[in-house]
């Protein structure tokens, strides 16, 4: 056989013949204790990222509302004033309360307005 | 709904039916016995976490499967390790006898293939041994195809060159 010419084939046929042994009993165990570190870690990820969503679903939500109903309460005391003041001075007020596409709490915007144009608008 | 004692076993069966191919083929990639099982072992965790996925085409499928699996890892190691890259034509002469000293197998022709540069080594067992295009070994490796071609040109020369120096006619017997 022409080495030069049948290299690649002269090698597959070498190569496919001869087989390398391994210790498989010793190499299964290896395999076992690996898969069982792999599993503990899986598992420390997926507890740690069922963490992260309790916390998403559960803790944000209650201090957005919590931080909302405060900000409420502000502005319906502020509100309360403006409409005193407004008494007294003979004047009316236009009161707007923006949220996000979330449902949370943005700002309000309170001015006032001329007499007999009373608007009161809630987005 | 097999049980999972079933299901250890037959991973186990499966593991002993193929290791010592597969572990074959792990170490014509990567020259070193450690790390070639190292890989096995890699490979098969994937075998078994994928075997839903495998699709029974007949006779040798699942050994191709397989192997398919444990080329995959054996060349996101060397990815990992940056080690395909190209040996220049000029700097492979002296380096022919310098890599990888002290080898401990046995078998001349595993041996020599050891001592093949990476990149080489890599493109000559897919190219020659598994069949790919250059195409495909380009894509696989991120290189060009003409990267792939000369470092298969310069794997050839340096086989030849050693197979005649150890007498090529020893080694077939």
């Amino acid at each position: 056989m022409q080495l030069e010419n049948n290299i690649d084939t002269y090698i597959k046929f070498r190569v496919d013949s001869s087989t390398l042994y391994l210790d498989k009993e010793k190499a299964w165990k290896k395999l076992e204790s690996k898969r069982i570190i792999l599993t503990k870690k899986l598992y420390s990820v997926l507890s740690a990222v069922a963490a992260v969503l309790i916390l998403g679903i559960i803790i944000i939500p209650y201090n957005t509302t919590k931080e909302n109903s405060n900000l409420m309460s502000e502005f319906e005391k502020r509100q309360k004033l403006i409409e005193y003041e407004s008494k007294i001075s003979g004047t009316y007020i236009e009161t707007q309360i923006c949220y996000d596409c979330s449902g949370k709490f943005l700002t309000t915007q309170v001015k006032q307005v001329p007499e007999n144009q009373i608007i009161l608008n809630v987005y | 709904m097999i049980s999972k004692k079933d299901r250890n076993q037959f991973e186990k069966d499966l593991y002993y039916q193929y290791a010592d191919y597969m572990y074959t083929v792990c170490y014509r990639y990567i020259g070193n016995r450690e790390i070639a099982e190292e890989l096995l072992n890699n490979g098969f965790i994937k075998v078994f976490g994928n075997f839903e996925k495998f699709e029974d085409r007949g006779q040798n499928s699942l050994r191709s499967w397989i192997k398919k699996i444990m080329i995959n890892e054996c060349l996101m190691f060397l990815r990992s390790k940056n080690d395909l890259e190209l040996v220049e034509i000029e700097s492979l002469d002296k380096n022919l006898y310098l890599i990888n000293p002290g080898n401990e197998i046995d078998d001349q022709i595993f041996s020599l293939i050891k001592k093949l540069p990476t990149g080489y080594r890599t493109v000559f067992n897919l190219y020659a041994i598994e069949g790919y295009s250059h195409a495909e070994i380009a894509r696989k490796l991120k290189i060009k195809e003409s990267t792939s071609r000369s470092q298969l040109t310069m794997a050839r020369k340096f086989l030849i060159e050693h197979l005649i120096k150890i007498g090529y006619d020893a080694i077939g017997k």
